[in-house]
């Protein structure tokens, strides 16, 4: 089933499309484009090499077991590209010493953030949070005069959400969405059942009142992650860890559709080749030509090659997607390649709930308020969505942290407790631990930009480097999120025996959601780099699929809607064929 | 009695378990050896000293505190238990020998969890869905 289906008569002829990148966006685009054009030559480029089967699955389970920090990028360290830095992933960490491993960042604020080059990329190591955008996401400049309308509305990408959520295989509540984000149809499966804390704290907070006259409505948060058997996965069997990886591949990743394109649908797959350059057509006619660096081969002189291709589509990511298009000279006629970077900021308030919730049994969180996510404030702010956590203090305080704070008194040296003393002291603390975390909502801005490194990695490609600076439209909304965290727990507080709560005051720091957005941007000629099909204004074999086209961050994580602008482009790309 | 059969006990007076495992407790007792070598045999003896007393936990702590060494190596002890990972000497970490080592970290069973990525089994329970329930 491995051989391509589609071997041409001249193996020298042009590949209808070579998409670069073998992550959600890219393996999805393969698979619609050799749905609906069964004999178009097609090849994904990947620059990792990892096989994408249930034996390697096992290998990041146990990389990640005896990780000695646990880190999200732990699972996936030893992979050559990222070991011997053929073709690094940045690691997320919110921290300029360590994240210059591989970003190159000149401040003032962190962009903290990080991605997986791998097959399947970042979607191994996500949570799954799969929620639609609003649909006041798309007019954010007409309904409340800030950041930029997409060039399209919720209406006209409702029909691609519904088909993303059946190829993704999307657990969900259809009724509890009803006046959020407006439905065609149902979910392909039932919402993921929540932990036994997770209705203990939806029963306390049943009884609170609207919050600057906005409902604090639980809903069960549509998650990429199985409720029950789905197209030959199995149903999510609470491993809870699907941060950073899924033992059972219950939470969809692209390994998935990238397995399908290549065992099923005929497309060949190229791994180990970093694309290095994008060539346009000599001449009308002619094709484009992707250059590429092949990191198997071990004398660096040969490790150049190339392919050509009539139409291209990048889907890196935000960040090595302008990269490329820098590193390529490409015609950037709007001057926006690399700019308005995003991400969502995320925070977390901590606290004790009166009696045991029982973290780390289950999904790493199920529920969430996603009420905060419109609204008029936003003329003012951002908004932000909330999560309500089953993992405990999430990532402020993991129960390791917690025993040695009852173990070790690190002032004067000495034992604390040991013995069922300390086991009595970790098990009521740690299994009453409660995170309720907002992931805020920030707008583009042109200086927060993706540019080339005078750092190279091991096979001489720059680094990117990248400008960043939180906007004081982000910076409220951290405030106004931690305002109604604060006044959440306060009910928890007066009703559930809650305490310990912290912060009580916002401090405007901020982790990085890992959704990295906008840098290829969506829209008009004069201010854009895309049109509203994800095709170049300057180089029309060239489109781009991925968050990188987003014209705003919108307010929910991003996997769902790149995964339905992907389909509608790749339909288009279909069309132009 | 040998080093081995001492530091299986002290490490159940140490944890409040009472069924710890001796291969288990044979490799983190080389582990431990490779970086507190000598503060090790010094908590022996000091186990050794407290096992006889009336009240064996708090004798040990009242000793181990007397000595900031024999207090490191102590909270270092617990801690392989609890997590299959301890810090060295030298203030970095020493992580899980096996995924099997982090797999029996007691931390897990303390706070009626499972460690991450290692979901329950049958016949506790198990398979979607156990998370609903009191565990």
């Amino acid at each position: 089933m491995n051989a391509p289906v589609n071997a041409p008569a001249d193996p020298n002829a042009p590949f209808d499309v070579v998409i670069v990148g073998a992550g959600v966006a890219g393996a999805l685009a393969a698979c619609r484009l050799a749905t609906s054009r069964p004999g178009a030559r097609i090849l994904i480029l990947e620059a990792g090499n990892n096989p994408a089967n249930a034996a390697e699955r096992a290998a990041f389970v146990d990389t990640y077991q005896v990780s000695p920090t646990k880190s999200v990028p732990s699972p996936y360290a030893e992979l050559p590209n990222n070991k011997q830095k053929f073709a690094p992933s940045s690691d997320g960490v919110p921290d300029f010493a360590v994240m210059n491993q591989y970003y190159d960042e000149t401040g003032p604020d962190v962009f903290a953030s990080g991605f997986q080059r791998m097959i399947g990329g970042s979607t191994w190591a996500w949570r799954g949070n799969t929620p639609r955008f609003v649909p006041n996401d798309f007019q954010l400049k007409t309904k409340y005069g800030v950041g930029v309308d997409w060039p399209f509305g919720y209406d006209e990408l409702e029909p691609y959400y519904a088909q993303a959520e059946n190829e993704l295989g999307i657990s969900g509540n259809a009724n509890e969405w009803v006046g959020i984000t407006p439905r065609s149809g149902d979910y392909p499966m039932p919402g993921m059942a929540p932990s036994y804390g997770d209705e203990l704290v939806r029963t306390a907070l049943s009884t609170i009142k609207p919050i600057d006259g906005i409902p604090v409505k639980i809903v069960t948060t549509p998650q990429a992650r199985n409720s029950q058997p789905y197209r030959g996965r199995s149903a999510c069997q609470g491993n809870s860890s699907c941060i950073p990886v899924c033992p059972a591949g219950a939470k969809y990743d692209a390994s998935v559709h990238v397995n399908k394109a290549r065992d099923e649908l005929g497309v060949e797959l190229r791994t180990a080749g970093v694309a290095t350059k994008i060539v346009p057509p000599a001449g009308d006619g002619q094709p484009y030509t992707v250059v590429y660096r092949d990191w198997t081969v071990a004398d660096p002189a040969q490790q150049q090659k190339q392919l050509t291709a009539r139409h291209v589509v990048l889907a890196l990511n935000a960040i090595e997607t302008p990269k490329l298009w820098l590193l390529s000279g490409l015609d950037n006629s709007s001057d926006q390649v690399g700019r308005n970077l995003m991400d969502h900021h995320s925070a977390e308030m901590v606290g004790l709930f009166g009696q045991p919730v029982y973290p780390f049994r289950g999904p790493q969180s199920a529920l969430g308020v996603d009420t905060f996510r419109d609204g008029d404030f936003r003329k003012n702010n951002g908004a932000f969505r909330m999560t309500i956590g089953n993992d405990g203090w999430g990532r402020s305080g993991s129960p390791e942290k917690t025993l040695q704070s009852f173990l070790w008194d690190d002032t004067n040296k000495k034992i604390k407790l040991i013995g069922k003393p300390l086991q009595q002291a970790v098990a009521d603390k740690v299994t009453r631990m409660l995170r309720i975390s907002i992931s805020t909502e920030q707008l583009p801005s042109p200086d927060n930009r993706v540019t080339l490194s005078d750092k190279t990695d091991a096979l001489g490609v720059p680094h990117p480097k990248i400008a960043y600076k939180l906007d004081d439209y982000s910076k409220r909304a951290l405030a106004y999120g931690h305002s109604v965290s604060r006044r959440m727990w306060q009910h928890l507080e007066d009703t559930a025996g809650a305490t310990r709560v912290d912060p009580l005051q916002p401090t405007l720091k901020y982790n990085g959601a890992g959704h990295l957005m906008g840098t290829m941007r969506m829209g008009d000629k004069a201010t854009a780099v895309v049109d509203a099909w994800g095709n170049s204004h300057d180089h029309p074999g060239i489109w781009i699929v991925g968050s990188a086209v987003f014209p705003t961050g919108g307010t929910a994580n991003p996997t769902l809607t790149v995964a339905a602008l992907t389909l509608r482009t790749a339909d288009a790309l279909a069309a132009a064929l | 009695m040998t080093d081995a059969t001492d530091f299986l006990a002290l490490s159940e007076l140490l944890t409040g378990e009472t069924d710890l495992d001796e291969q288990l407790a044979e490799a983190y007792r080389g582990r431990l050896a490779a970086g507190y070598a000598q503060d090790l045999a010094a908590l022996l003896t000091a186990y050794r000293a407290a096992a006889s007393q009336g009240n064996p936990l708090g004798a040990l702590t009242t000793a181990v505190n007397a000595d900031p060494k024999l207090a490191r190596v102590t909270r270092e002890t617990v801690t392989v238990w609890y997590t299959g990972q301890f810090t060295k000497p030298d203030e970095t970490p020493d992580a899980p020998a096996t995924p099997q080592q982090y797999q029996a970290g007691l931390i897990w069973q303390v706070i009626k969890a499972h460690p991450l990525a290692t979901a329950p089994v049958p016949p506790a329970a198990s398979g979607y869905g156990y998370w609903t329930q009191h565990p």
